[in-house]
């Protein structure tokens, strides 16, 4: 019932005038001159920003750091294209947009809702009011990590409530990449907890506690960046108005992404993140080797997901994927190759496996689950010798590493074609 | 509208998003669609990913004893902690048995050998939407099991997360929506979970029933902060 009340918001009828917002003992407020934000500080209690005040100026430089931090922020957020928060009014004192320092015991900031129009809501901002207790290298960059980010939800709110946190909390982290790259570790922080679950169904809402993976998901979005340009970020929270975010997904946009992800932790030069090799890479499934082991293997997929399978060849090999009821891609590329190098396995004739023939050595085969809110479905990766049936083929066995040569330059021209595909479905929307 | 956390996810708050939920859908191992579910829509694909289906056993231990005609003891449903609980199994314990159930939640939707099914805070009852073992179960308000000698006669019900229209429906905190109903006090400044003064009756198909009692949700005494190592008690109670 929550996930339907949720996507069928209506017209909440406006509350008493900031009933809901937080009281803050002995509150002050500062805004920068000509402004958008407005800092609501505490003077006094457990919620008092910190009072320090260098400059003498009578605000603490706390929430100076924060306001400009914010008036950097949105502007640069709507260079990009993306809507501004919509206007509360006069909740807060006045229409600027309000921020709560606050004294959190677990996380660090929250946005708060007052009220919803279909899909479009109002609210606010609360913020940690010194980051004592809390684990970032200096107050500034929690500052930097958690302002930004709690705008960049209001910002969603002009578009879509209640999206998944996949892709709420993730284009949040996102946002505040975006602005700082690596001049702020908040996303390199969270990365881990994606890129350590890429077997997961991206396209299922995640819910509870503990659980990181949302905020890693900003990979996404990233990627999205990379390689479309942020205006696809944009574009997809545009999209989220009439759909879900799952939908907003393209299928040839997701295979490239979990390419992309294959090549996490190895040098920037293979493929497409520029800081490729200090990410962490994505976990591998047990090393497929004939030699030693039955050549075949099964491997679980569930929705849109990837499952990295390292594949060691003594020679040339066919690799056959049946998939049975769950739609998958699959691509092999050689140990220490880049994106261009990878061998898309193709349907084979009348059957429904996937089938490629690939030269001896170390691979990894990626299999890219493109299956929307399916079950894990069981699939069977089996190696072979490659098949003579044809003068070609013949050629081909006698000399592997030339078929290989052939065979990929086939699959990079279908890689590329695909690559250069309409950027996702919700650009093009 | 109570603020939304939106930074390290603070319990119960992240719930699931919107979605439609109604492409592509496949059941692998073609389960019987649940009784209660509309055509088309097995419930299991709307769960989201904290509480879909795994394709492997729980490695979590049920280690009870029985004595007089109580059987108590813990069951490890920590399913690795977490941040790893959305991709490790419920652990499933059939009552009469006295023991935990060997199966993967994929294999679990068309068993009828289990009765109970726990992972973190989500108690799941084989029935409805979860299973296809037709247990229902009922919430008796009780501080010990000992004060209940029989089942109810009516207010069994089966576990129902999924709407008519397949959207997902969840408890406060975000577990699937289950017939034990919100089984517990949450603190928000201590995050500790209590239990209700309550006793879960379980019943089957062919009448026998069961009671339930959790004792604590922290029952490794070893780690006594260890959530979802539950102590538990159970007995067996007259047919219907």
């Amino acid at each position: 019932m929550i996930r339907g009340l949720a996507c069928t918001l209506v017209l909440v009828a406006a509350s008493p005038a900031d009933a809901a917002r937080p009281v803050l003992a002995g509150e002050a407020t500062f805004g920068v001159a000509n402004g958008a934000f407005l800092v609501h500080y505490a003077t006094t209690g457990g919620d008092a920003a910190p009072a320090a005040d260098l400059d003498g100026d009578a605000i603490p430089d706390f929430v100076t750091e924060v306001a400009e931090v914010v008036e950097d922020a949105l502007p640069r957020f709507a260079a990009l294209g993306f809507r501004a928060p919509l206007s509360d009014g006069a909740l807060g004192g006045d229409g600027r947009i309000d921020i709560y320092l606050r004294d959190l015991a677990i996380a660090d900031g929250n946005t708060g809702i007052d009220q919803c129009t279909g899909t479009h809501c109002v609210g606010y901002i609360v913020a940690e009011n010194d980051f004592a207790g809390f684990s970032y290298p200096t107050v500034g960059e929690g500052i930097r990590s958690v302002a930004p980010h709690e705008l960049f939800h209001l910002i969603q709110h002009a578009y879509a409530a209640e999206q998944s946190p996949t892709w709420t909390e993730g284009s949040a982290v996102w946002s505040v990449e975006h602005l700082y790259g690596d001049g702020n570790a908040d996303f390199e922080r969270f990365l881990p907890t994606f890129l350590s679950k890429t077997f997961r169904p991206f396209e299922r809402p995640a819910t509870g506690f503990g659980d990181g993976y949302p905020y890693g998901a900003a990979l996404w979005p990233y990627f999205l960046e990379q390689r479309f340009g942020a205006a696809a970020v944009v574009a997809a929270w545009t999209a989220c108005e009439t759909m879900p975010f799952a939908d907003t997904i393209d299928d040839a946009a997701w295979i490239e992404f979990t390419r992309w992800n294959q090549f996490a932790g190895t040098p920037a030069s293979s493929g497409g993140y520029p800081a490729a090799a200090s990410f962490p890479r994505a976990p591998r499934e047990p090393t497929i080797d004939p030699t030693i082991d039955p050549a075949s293997a099964t491997i679980y997929v569930e929705g849109l997901s990837a499952r990295y399978v390292p594949l060691a060849l003594a020679t040339a090999q066919q690799v056959e994927i049946d998939s049975g009821p769950i739609a998958v891609a699959a691509w092999i590329v050689p140990t220490g190759g880049s994106l261009d190098a990878g061998i898309e396995l193709a349907p084979a004739a009348g059957s429904p496996a996937l089938v490629a023939t690939v030269g001896p050595g170390d691979h990894t085969l990626v299999v890219t689950g493109l299956g929307r809110n399916t079950l894990a479905a069981a699939v069977t990766i089996t190696l072979g010798e490659p098949p003579v049936s044809s003068d070609d083929s013949g050629s081909c066995q006698a000399s592997p590493d030339a078929c290989f040569g052939l065979v990929g330059f086939l699959m990079l021209v279908v890689v590329r074609r695909r690559g250069y595909r309409p950027a996702t479905r919700a650009a093009s929307s | 509208m109570a603020p939304r956390i939106t930074r390290l996810a603070l319990f119960g708050i992240l719930v699931a998003g919107c979605g439609g939920d109604d492409g592509e859908t496949v059941t692998p191992d073609a389960p019987p669609v649940q009784e209660d579910a509309p055509t088309g829509c097995d419930p299991a694909t709307v769960l989201p990913s904290n509480y879909r289906p795994i394709a492997m056993t729980s490695a979590g231990a049920v280690s009870v004893s029985s004595a007089s005609d109580v059987t108590s003891g813990t069951i490890d449903a920590t399913a690795g902690g977490l941040a790893n609980a959305p991709d490790n199994p419920y652990v499933y314990v059939d009552l009469v048995a006295g023991a935990k159930v060997a199966i993967s939640d994929l294999d679990a939707r068309s068993s009828t050998g289990w009765d109970l099914a726990l992972k973190r805070a989500s108690l799941r009852v084989n029935g409805g939407d979860s299973g296809m073992g037709k247990r229902t179960l009922a919430v008796v308000q009780a501080a010990t099991l000992a004060e209940v000698t029989a089942g109810p006669a009516s207010g069994y019900t089966s576990d129902d997360f999924t709407t008519d229209d397949c959207m997902f429906v969840a408890h406060p905190a975000g577990e699937p929506m289950s017939a034990f109903g919100p089984w517990y006090d949450y603190d928000d400044q201590t995050h500790v979970v209590t239990p209700k003064a309550e006793v879960y009756v379980v019943e089957r198909d062919d009448g026998t029933r069961s009671a339930f009692r959790i004792e604590t949700y922290y029952g490794d005494t070893g780690n006594p902060m260890r959530g979802a190592y539950y102590q538990v008690e159970w007995k067996q109670l007259p047919a219907r």
